[in-house]
């Protein structure tokens, strides 16, 4: 099970050009998310009644959630009928409060130089559009905790966002996160990850991909309850 | 410091705000509904399993409606337009 981190080379374009190649892993990752809730949810779930048994309290919400789940289910099959054969569902992506801030800064810079432009109003929606396909999150961290590891601060928080989530991929076109424009190995304290280009990623663990069988509007079908 | 779905990150109510920009309020509203899952601690505040927090906005959301209508008005960017004006900076 590869957990990537994406950074706004990514997350942009794929929220935000939807018949564009991003897009399609966008759907990758929608697909692995509803296969990683559809599997682990329920252990979640059991997780906090273990923690009660042990500690005491109260666990709510629990009803909604197995619904949830089930919905989630029946989304994945629906996904799964038309994505093509061979396309992963195991592939995760991850998020974190810092990961989620950067895209929508990047957002609001970018959305000024886009036909059409981006209406202030579409910044929470494609927020939730980035969050919503992260199943899994970072710990969280204090903005004061990220060390310095690369040559821009503002990539700090991103890559260690991967490191500290034990993400095994960063895909980023960032010049100071992949130096070469390929991918490198960031090896740290908190963890080591391969960062590399969105270029290489297509070209090699996901080249048996059929990404013309693909279509962007599917992302929807994550989000819909099949007919 | 990797969580498992066995053993998942917790998070306190403004920990859980923080995360999805929203209010406190909002996650406190959700908990009163019942729309996510969570756990109250006998000394009353909440905690929230992270994951499930993410992937309940699936169902507090109508984010399928909310794509179709962007994703109508952008129909036409491309890629590399956004690449482009991302390179801008």
């Amino acid at each position: 099970m590869p957990n990537v981190v994406v950074d706004t080379s990514v997350s942009l374009p794929s929220t935000l050009s939807p018949g564009g190649a991003r897009r399609k892993l966008w759907i990758v990752l929608a697909f692995g998310a509803l296969t990683y809730e559809v599997e682990h949810g329920r252990l979640e779930l059991d997780a906090l009644g273990a923690r009660v048994n042990q500690e005491g309290g109260v666990v709510g919400g629990i009803e909604n959630s197995l619904d949830r789940l089930e919905r989630a289910s029946d989304r994945r099959a629906a996904l799964a009928e038309r994505l093509p054969y061979g396309t992963p569902d195991d592939w995760v992506a991850v998020g974190s409060r810092p990961l989620f801030d950067e895209y929508e800064r990047k957002l609001r810079e970018v959305g000024t130089r886009l036909d059409p432009h981006l209406r202030e109003e579409d910044v929470p929606v494609l927020r939730r559009q980035m969050e919503a396909v992260c199943v899994i999150a970072a710990p969280p961290f204090l903005d004061s905790a990220v060390p310095t590891l690369t040559a821009d601060p503002k990539d700090d928080p991103i890559l260690y966002t991967a490191l500290l989530a034990d993400a095994d991929l960063l895909i980023s076109s960032d010049k100071h996160l992949v130096p070469d424009r390929r991918e490198e190995l960031w090896d740290h304290d908190a963890g080591t990850v391969l960062a590399l280009t969105f270029e290489t990623l297509l070209a090699g663990r996901l080249s048996g991909v059929d990404w013309d069988g693909i279509d962007g509007s599917w992302l929807a079908l994550a989000y819909d309850q099949p007919d | 410091m990797a969580t498992t779905a066995s053993k998942p990150q917790l998070l306190k109510v403004s920990e859980a705000a923080a995360l999805l920009k929203v209010s406190e309020k909002t996650i406190r509203r959700w908990i009163e509904a019942e729309s996510i899952p969570y756990l109250k601690l006998p000394s009353g505040s909440y905690r929230i399993p992270q994951g499930a927090l993410l992937a309940s906005l699936r169902g507090n959301y109508d984010l399928g409606s909310e794509l179709r209508e962007l994703d109508e008005r952008n129909a036409d960017v491309t890629d590399e337009q956004v690449l482009a004006a991302l390179s801008e900076d």
